[in-house]
C-alpha cells in the first residue's frame, strides 16, 4: 500500500511542494502563511538523483541570504527561509554526526585536492559531482566574505585552508554546519568536540572566551534547528572518554552560559578524573539536564557487535543518545519505534495456555509488528547527499555517496518503547492469572478492551501491588533480558535496537488499556525508568536493575532517567556524584538526570509563561518548559511529583 | 531473635549518618515523646492504617471482611491484617512486617557499592532500634564490614545496649529531656538508664553524634537548654546537631486514628541566639532541616 502511494505521488508533479507545505505546517502551526509565503523552495528537475542533489547545493550556495551582526565574534548565518525539496521515495539522512577532524587538517582545498587526485586517475561521474558541490562551497564562501563587512577577516584562511588557531577551527565547523542546516539536513551533531579540537587549544583564558562565542553562534536559529519539539535541535556536543582542557572548558562554559542548547553527552569511564565528575555535579544541579552520562566500557564492549573496537572506541551519538561513529557511519539511530505493548494486545487475543506459552506467543507476535515495521523503513530509498559525502573520508575514498554505501558502516537504529508497562503486565498476568488463579487469561482482553471500566478496583491493584519493573529483584531482571533477547533473535546481523524511546507519549495515545493498570491512551512509561516511581523504591535500586540488563545487545540507547529536588541535590554533592559513578561501574549504560523544584513546577505548570528561564530535560534533549506542549509539561510534573515523595 | 519487626526500610537514605545508606526504621518504641514524627514506629506489634485519601470507595475490604462496612471500620478490628491487605490502592494497610534475618541481610547488602564508594553503610533506626537489638547483632555479623550505624535515644535497658557494642561504627544518640522529672511525665522513660548508658558507650569511645529535637515547649526552654549545655561540657563533647521539628507526620497519625499533639518549632531568633551560646563554649551546631 504505502509503496503505491509513492509510486503514485512520484506522478503528480506538483507533489515535492505537497510534503514541503506539509512539513512547513507541522513546524509553524501558528504562523504557517506567513512562513509559507517567505519560504524560497530549491528544487531541481535533473533526471538523475545525484546531479538533481548538486544543484540543489549549488542553488542554496547562490541564493542563500547572508546574516551578520558587526561586534559578534564568528560567522555563522543560515538562511531560514530556504527549504530544499524532498522527493518522494526518499529518506533523508540526519541525526548524525560528520568528520570534522578531516575538515579542520585539510581544508577546503585539501578536500578538493583529494577529488581531483582521483579525477586524474579515473573519470567518475560522482567525483565530478563532489568536485562542483566543493566549488559550490567556496563560491558561497566568496559571497560571505564581500557580505560579511569586518567579519570577513576571519573567513581569509578558513574553511579552504587547514586551521592554524582554535578561533579558525572553530569558524571551519561553524561554517559548514550552516551549511548543512541550510540543505535540509535535521539533528546535526557536532561529535567529540574537546578531542577534534585539542590540538588548537591555546590557553585556558583564551580557549574559553572562544568557546563561549562558538556556543553562543550554535544557540543561534534555536527555532528553526528544532525538529518535532522546540529544543529538539540535535546539537549534541560529546565530550571525555579522554579529558583535556578543552572537556572542563565546555562544561563549564555551557554551565555558565546556562542556555538549553546546544547539549552535552558526557562519556565516562573508570579513568574519568574526580574533576569531571564535580563539574557533571555542578552542570546537573544548575537544572540544565545535561550532561547526559554515557558508559565507555558498556558501549564499546556492545558496539563491537558490528564496529571495529578503534571505530568503537571514538563513539559519538545521534540527537539524543544512540551511540554511533562520526564520520564512518551512516547510521540512522531513530527510524522507527517498536511499542511492545501492542504485541502482547495481539498475543492475548484468545489465548489459552501456560506462561510460558504466552511468553512463546508473545514472541512470535513481536516478530510479526518487526517484520511490519522492517518493510515500512525498506519501502524508501535514502537520498544521496554529496555535501554529507564530503565529510565522509570512506566516501571520497570508494567515490560512492553517503546514500549509496559509500561509509564504512550503514547500520540502522530501531528504537523501543513500552518495556515498561509490557514488563509489569506479564508480571501481573503471572502472579493474578497463574499464582493466584484469580482471573483466566482469556478475560483479560475483554477487562482491557472495557478499559476497567467494570474493573475500576483491579486496575489499582494491577498498577500498586507485585513486582514491578525497575526493582533489582531476579524475576523482574530476568523476564526483561528474555525479551531484551526476542528483539535481538529477530533484529541481529542488520539493525540495532536500544530502551529508549521518545515516543511514549504518542505511542500511549494509540495504545489500549494495559494489564499494568495503564487506561487506554495514558503515557507509556518512560526509557529505562519505573513506570511509576513509588515511596518504596530507591535510586539504587532502579540503578541496580539498569545495571543487569543485557547491553550488548540491547545498546541503540539505554537511558535511566531520573528526577531529582534541587532542595536534596544541593544536599548531597559528595553522595550523588558517589551515586552516579557505582551506578556507572555497576554497569548502567547511560544516565540522564532531571533536577527540578516540584514547588516552582507546579506554579509554572498553571503559567508557564511567568517562569522563561525554567529549562527541563524531555527525550535527549534540554528545553525550555514554556515552550513544550501541554502534555509534555504535565508528565514532566507528574514524574517530578512522584520522585520529590521520596523518603516520606 | 531470627526476625525483626520493620516498619520500613529506606535505601539511598542520605539523612540517618555519613555517605549512602539504608536505613531500617524498626517498630517500638519505650518511648512517648509528643512531637514523635513516626507514630507508626511506637506500637511493638503490627498495626493496621487507614489513609482516607487514598481510597477510592471500591469497597473491596467490605466485601472480603464480614465485619465491615465501611473502611474505617477497621479500627475496631485490629487483627484483621489479610482484611487490610486486601485494599488495591494501599489506603488500607498494614504497619510493621516481621523479616527473617537472612532476608533482611540480602537486602541490605544490595547497595554494598554504594556504601564502599561514599563511606556510607546502614543505619538502624525505629522506634528504638535498641529494643530488637539480639536480631540486629544477628544481622550486623553477617554482613560485616559494612558500616553500622544506630539511631537510639539510650532508654533502653543496659543488655540491649552491650549487644551491640562491639558491632557498631556510630552511634546517633538524641538527647531530649534533661529534668529527671520532665523525663518521666513527658517521655515516660527513666534518665538514669540514658545517663548509664551512655556512658558506656562513651567509655567505649564509640564515634557519636549528638543530636537534639528542638520542640517547644517540650526540649527547647530554658531550663533543658541549661541542662543540654552541662551535659555537653561535662561529656566533653564539642559538636551538636539541632533537628527542627516538623509535622510531616500528621497524615500517618490520622492513618492510625490518632491525634497529632501540639508543638512548635523554634523562632530564627532563638536560632541564632542558641547558636551564638554554643559558640562562645566551643561547640559546634549545625540546625537541620527536613
Amino acid at each position: 500500500m504505502k509503496g503505491f502511494l509513492i509510486n503514485l505521488l512520484g506522478k503528480i508533479p506538483f507533489s515535492p511542494y505537497i510534503k514541503a507545505y506539509y512539513t512547513i505546517y507541522h513546524k509553524n502551526k501558528g504562523s504557517f502563511l506567513q512562513t509559507a509565503f517567505r519560504t524560497k523552495f530549491i528544487n531541481s528537475r535533473k533526471e538523475n538523483m545525484i546531479e538533481r542533489r548538486v544543484e540543489q547545493l549549488e542553488k542554496v550556495c547562490e541564493g542563500a541570504r547572508i546574516y551578520f551582526t558587526p561586534g559578534e565574534r564568528f560567522f555563522y548565518s543560515i538562511d531560514t527561509r530556504l527549504h530544499v525539496i524532498e522527493y518522494p521515495g526518499y529518506r533523508r539522512l540526519g541525526n548524525l554526526t560528520v568528520d570534522y577532524s578531516m575538515l579542520l587538517e585539510k581544508g577546503l582545498d585539501g578536500i578538493e585536492k583529494i577529488i581531483d587526485q582521483k579525477l586524474k586517475n579515473k573519470d567518475d561521474h560522482y567525483l565530478k559531482c563532489l568536485k562542483r558541490s566543493i566549488e559550490a562551497l567556496k563560491f558561497y564562501r566568496g559571497r560571505c566574505i564581500k557580505e560579511s563587512g569586518e567579519l570577513s577577516r576571519i573567513l581569509e584562511r578558513v574553511p579552504l585552508k587547514p586551521a592554524s588557531s582554535l578561533e579558525e577551527a572553530l569558524q571551519s565547523i561553524l561554517f559548514i554546519n550552516s551549511l548543512l542546516w541550510m540543505y535540509g539536513h535535521h539533528l546535526i551533531g557536532l561529535g567529540r568536540l574537546d578531542k577534534i579540537l585539542e590540538p588548537y587549544y591555546e590557553n585556558y583564558d583564551k580557549s574559553k572566551e572562544l568557546i563561549k562565542e562558538f556556543i553562543r553562534s550554535l544557540s543561534k536559529y534555536y527555532r528553526f534547528k528544532s525538529n518535532v519539539l522546540p529544543g529538539d535541535t540535535g546539537q549534541v556536543i560529546v565530550l571525555g572518554g579522554e579529558y583535556n582542557e578543552l572537556t572542563r572548558i565546555f562544561l563549564e562554559a555551557m554551565m555558565e552560559l546556562g542556555v538549553p542548547d546546544p547539549k552535552i553527552v558526557l562519556r565516562v569511564n573508570k579513568k574519568t578524573p574526580d574533576d569531571i565528575w564535580e563539574l557533571s555535579y555542578k552542570c546537573l544541579r544548575k537544572g540544565l539536564g545535561y550532561p547526559l552520562l554515557s558508559n565507555d566500557e558498556v558501549i564499546i564492549e556492545s558496539l563491537q557487535e558490528y564496529y571495529d573496537k578503534t571505530d568503537a572506541r571514538d563513539y559519538s551519538t545521534s540527537a539524543c543518545w544512540e551511540p554511533l561513529i562520526p564520520g564512518k557511519s551512516a547510521d540512522q539511530n531513530n527510524l522507527a519505534n517498536i511499542n511492545l505493548l501492542k504485541p502482547l494486545e495481539d498475543a492475548l487475543r484468545g489465548f489459552n495456555g501456560d506462561f510460558e506459552e504466552l511468553l512463546e506467543a508473545y514472541q512470535e507476535s513481536l516478530n510479526n509488528h518487526i517484520n511490519e515495521t522492517i518493510d515500512t523503513i525498506e519501502s524508501l530509498k535514502v537520498e544521496p547527499s554529496p555535501l554529507l559525502s564530503l565529510f565522509f573520508p570512506d566516501c571520497l575514498k570508494n567515490a560512492k555517496d553517503i546514500a549509496h554505501g559509500g561509509t564504512r558502516y550503514n547500520i540502522n537504529g530501531i528504537l523501543t518503547v513500552g518495556m515498561g508497562n509490557l514488563i509489569n503486565s506479564l508480571l501481573n498476568i503471572k502472579r493474578v492469572c497463574y499464582d493466584q488463579k484469580r482471573i483466566k487469561p482469556q478475560e483479560i482482553t475483554n477487562i482491557l478492551e472495557d478499559n476497567f471500566r467494570s474493573h475500576k478496583s483491579l486496575k489499582f491493584e494491577l498498577e500498586n501491588k507485585g513486582l514491578k519493573y525497575g526493582m533489582d529483584e531476579p524475576e523482574v531482571i530476568k523476564l526483561t533480558n528474555r525479551i531484551i533477547s526476542m528483539l535481538h533473535e529477530k533484529l541481529r546481523g542488520k539493525y540495532k535496537f536500544g530502551l529508549s524511546s521518545p515516543s511514549y507519549l504518542t505511542e500511549g495515545e494509540s495504545t489500549g488499556a494495559s494489564f499494568d493498570g495503564r487506561p487506554a491512551g495514558e503515557p507509556l512509561g518512560v526509557n529505562i525508568s519505573p513506570v511509576k516511581f513509588t515511596a518504596n523504591m530507591s535510586y539504587t535500586e532502579i540503578f541496580n536493575f539498569a545495571s543487569e540488563l543485557d547491553y550488548s545487545k540491547a545498546y541503540n540507547g539505554g537511558v535511566v532517567d531520573i528526577m531529582i529536588e534541587k532542595s536534596l541535590m544541593d544536599h548531597i554533592p559528595r553522595e550523588f556524584t558517589g551515586l552516579i559513578k557505582t551506578a556507572i561501574m555497576k554497569g548502567v549504560m547511560q544516565i540522564q538526570v532531571n533536577v527540578l523544584n516540584p514547588k516552582i513546577l507546579l506554579k509554572a505548570l498553571k503559567n508557564p509563561e511567568l517562569f522563561p528561564d525554567l529549562i527541563v530535560r524531555v527525550w535527549g534533549f534540554s528545553t525550555y518548559f514554556k515552550d513544550l506542549p501541554k502534555e509534555y509539561r504535565e508528565i514532566i510534573v507528574k514524574r517530578a511529583l512522584e520522585y520529590s515523595k521520596y523518603g516520606d | 531473635m531470627d526476625e525483626l519487626l520493620v516498619t520500613k526500610i529506606q535505601r539511598f537514605s542520605i539523612h540517618d549518618g555519613p555517605g549512602i545508606r539504608t536505613t531500617v526504621f524498626l517498630k517500638g518504641c519505650n518511648l512517648k515523646c509528643p512531637w514523635c514524627c513516626n507514630p507508626e514506629n511506637i506500637k511493638t506489634q503490627k498495626e493496621i492504617y487507614f489513609k482516607k485519601r487514598d481510597c477510592i470507595e471500591c469497597f473491596e475490604c467490605v466485601k472480603r471482611c464480614e465485619f465491615l462496612e465501611k473502611p474505617e471500620d477497621i479500627f475496631r478490628f485490629p487483627e484483621h491484617f489479610e482484611c487490610a491487605e486486601s485494599c488495591p490502592t494501599g489506603a488500607l494497610g498494614v504497619y510493621g512486617e516481621k523479616i527473617k534475618t537472612e532476608k533482611l541481610v540480602k537486602i541490605l547488602t544490595k547497595d554494598t557499592d554504594y556504601y564502599n564508594n561514599t563511606d556510607g553503610g546502614i543505619t538502624f533506626s525505629g522506634g528504638e532500634p535498641l529494643l530488637q537489638s539480639k536480631a540486629i547483632k544477628k544481622v550486623i555479623k553477617k554482613i560485616k564490614p559494612i558500616h553500622i550505624a544506630i539511631e537510639t535515644s539510650l532508654f533502653a535497658p543496659e543488655e540491649n545496649l552491650k549487644d551491640l557494642l562491639d558491632h557498631t561504627n556510630l552511634f546517633l544518640v538524641d538527647v531530649k529531656i534533661l529534668d529527671h522529672n520532665m523525663a518521666q511525665k513527658t517521655l515516660q522513660g527513666d534518665l538514669k538508664t540514658f545517663h548509664k548508658n551512655f556512658q558506656i558507650i562513651k567509655k567505649k569511645k564509640i564515634e557519636t553524634i549528638i543530636r537534639f529535637p528542638a520542640v517547644k515547649p517540650y526540649t527547647f526552654n530554658k531550663e533543658n537548654i541549661k541542662k543540654l549545655i552541662n551535659f555537653l561540657q561535662e561529656n566533653n563533647i564539642h559538636q551538636i546537631q539541632i533537628l527542627e521539628p516538623h509535622k510531616l507526620g500528621l497524615e500517618k497519625y490520622k492513618s492510625l486514628n490518632l491525634k497529632m499533639k501540639n508543638f512548635k518549632k523554634p523562632a530564627k531568633d532563638e536560632i541564632k541566639t542558641l547558636k551564638k551560646r554554643l559558640d562562645e563554649i566551643s561547640i559546634k551546631m549545625d540546625y537541620l532541616k527536613i
